[in-house]
């Protein structure tokens, strides 16, 4: 009885959490599909979107600037009347290391939030939201995927229907970097690119990375830099070999290694001329920790080694009796 | 057993190492290089001072240079340019059992399977050239001029995509470069980022 029950509630929770969800289109190794943060539209109340894009294991698609090779992924938005279309927003990227090639990106599971803005009013009674996306897939080889997704959703004029985000998108605008009032500040000379900032107090960075939005500006197969000096801390990049010297801005996203995880935030700040020092150089990859298939594979190690020593012991047991 | 276990916690904690890799600047020389091309004659980049010299990192497996000779672009870029006495060089850098890998049998039926014009198809299974140039991307192109001073290192064009639609719009760098170079003009895009399929060193 109790079991049923559980059952019961289990399918409610998956039914509750497929519900808002939508069409999904499976190309190669990863499947898109575009989720919404509501069961219906509501006119004049900005719709929350995402691109979500599942990869299967070893694939990586990419970050706006994809670093030593790749390409970022497109999307082209098919909306009604009146519907305006936000920027589709970058969540942090990480690093993925091929052949001495550094490129910045995506594994496993990655959503790409984007805001539309809706008209007062709508004539029907439902809306297609339809996204083309465009995206390049790479393991060991690159293959272009695309797909064409639609999401049809009612049109509710009672503002009490309207449901709010849905946990994928909450957990997607959780990964996008965050824009602060941090101290930061930058410097280029011919042998590095400095970053100096302040993070918020509770954070100890214990490492950082900058990803630089511009193309051929950082050195992405080099190991970047990182010291605190005083009251700040710095990374710093090596500049590419055949860098554009003019540029008079840094932009990009800054992750900071700190207690409790990894924190992004937005940097555009002035990019000042001098010469700044390279600071100490910090591991070209981040140290790894296991991931959740490790472990399961360490377990599942442990549960083999049992297995097979448990029957010996037992064995060993019986011939002393 | 013991030491399948530190083997397996060695392989899953122990970040892999990259190698420091050269580049080629753009407006310094050229980096010399030897390699054997699709006929097993060894070719000297020095040989060919005094002429332009176009150097085209290819993987046939790429969908990028899919999209150059799918849509025609790179045979017509290599026919245009070596008739005006440009020395064109197709580079394969990918290692044997990688993408892209050809020997010289397999160079000359994917040179022909394509109705491409290089002057000559090299390989380097080895990627030694490709990393001393900082080769990166398949295509990665760059162009040397007649004194062996490189003037220009980046993306074949600006429209990074595998879509053969975007050739007729984009802006061609290296067709750029032959040109103003030749016309005695600077060259304006000198450095861009390439774009494309890692090369599979």
């Amino acid at each position: 009885m109790l079991g049923k029950t559980y059952g019961a509630a289990m399918g409610l929770a998956l039914l509750v959490a497929l519900w808002p969800s939508a069409a999904g289109a499976k190309a190669g190794n990863v499947e898109a599909s575009l989720v919404a943060s509501g069961d219906a539209v509501v006119p004049g109340i900005p719709l929350d979107v995402g691109i979500r894009l599942r990869m299967k294991r070893g694939w990586h698609v990419y970050w706006k600037n994809p670093g030593d090779s790749g390409l970022p992924p497109t999307v082209l938005w098919t909306l009604p009347e009146g519907f305006r279309p936000g920027p589709v927003e970058w969540p942090a990227p990480r690093r993925f290391l091929d052949e001495g090639l550094v490129t910045y990106g995506y594994h496993d599971e990655v959503v790409f939030p984007a805001r539309i803005q809706t008209p007062g009013s709508l004539p029907g009674d439902s809306v297609t939201i339809a996204a083309r996306v465009d995206w390049l897939e790479c393991k060991d080889i690159c293959v272009p995927g695309s797909a064409t997704l639609q999401l049809r959703l009612p049109v509710r004029v009672e503002r009490r229907l309207y449901r709010t985000s849905t946990r994928t998108l909450e957990r997607a605008r959780a990964q996008l970097p965050e824009s602060t009032g941090w101290f930061l500040q930058a410097e280029t000379g011919p042998r590095a690119i400095s970053l100096s900032f302040i993070p918020a107090r509770h954070l100890k960075p214990r490492g950082a990375y900058f990803y630089a939005d511009e193309p051929l500006l950082v050195d992405y197969a080099a190991p970047q830099g990182f010291e605190r000096s005083g009251q700040f801390w710095r990374v710093t990049m090596k500049p590419a070999p055949n860098a554009d010297r003019n540029l008079d801005r840094l932009s990009g996203v800054l992750v900071i290694d700190g207690n409790g995880g990894s924190h992004s935030v937005h940097v555009d700040v002035p990019l000042r001329t001098a010469d700044p020092e390279p600071a100490p150089p910090q591991p070209l990859m981040p140290p790894r920790t296991p991931s959740a298939a490790a472990y399961v594979a360490i377990l599942a190690g442990l549960a083999i080694v049992l297995a097979l020593s448990v029957p010996r012991i037992f064995r060993r047991r019986t011939h002393h009796n | 057993m013991k030491r399948m276990a530190w083997l397996a916690l060695f392989l899953l904690f122990v970040a892999p190492v990259s190698l420091a890799r050269a580049a080629a600047i753009v407006g310094q020389r050229a980096p010399s290089f030897e390699l054997r091309d699709a006929d097993g004659k060894a070719v000297k980049l020095d040989s060919y001072r005094g002429k332009y010299v176009v150097l085209e990192w290819t993987n046939f497996g790429c969908p990028f240079v899919g999209k150059q000779y799918g849509s025609g672009n790179m045979q017509s870029l290599q026919k245009k340019y070596t008739e005006k006495g440009v020395v064109w060089l197709t580079i394969c850098s990918s290692a044997k059992g990688k993408q892209g890998y050809v020997d010289g049998a397999g160079a000359k039926e994917g040179v022909k399977e394509r109705d491409a014009a290089p002057t000559r198809f090299l390989l380097d299974p080895k990627g030694s050239v490709g990393k001393s140039y900082g080769a990166k991307t398949t295509p990665h192109m760059f162009v040397i001029d007649p004194k062996g001073t490189l003037i220009y290192n980046g993306a074949i064009d600006d429209k990074p995509s595998t879509n053969k639609d975007d050739v007729p719009t984009a802006k061609n760098y290296v067709a750029a470069a032959l040109d103003e170079s030749m016309a005695g003009e600077k060259v304006a895009m000198s450095a861009t980022q390439p774009y494309g399929c890692s090369v599979k060193y």
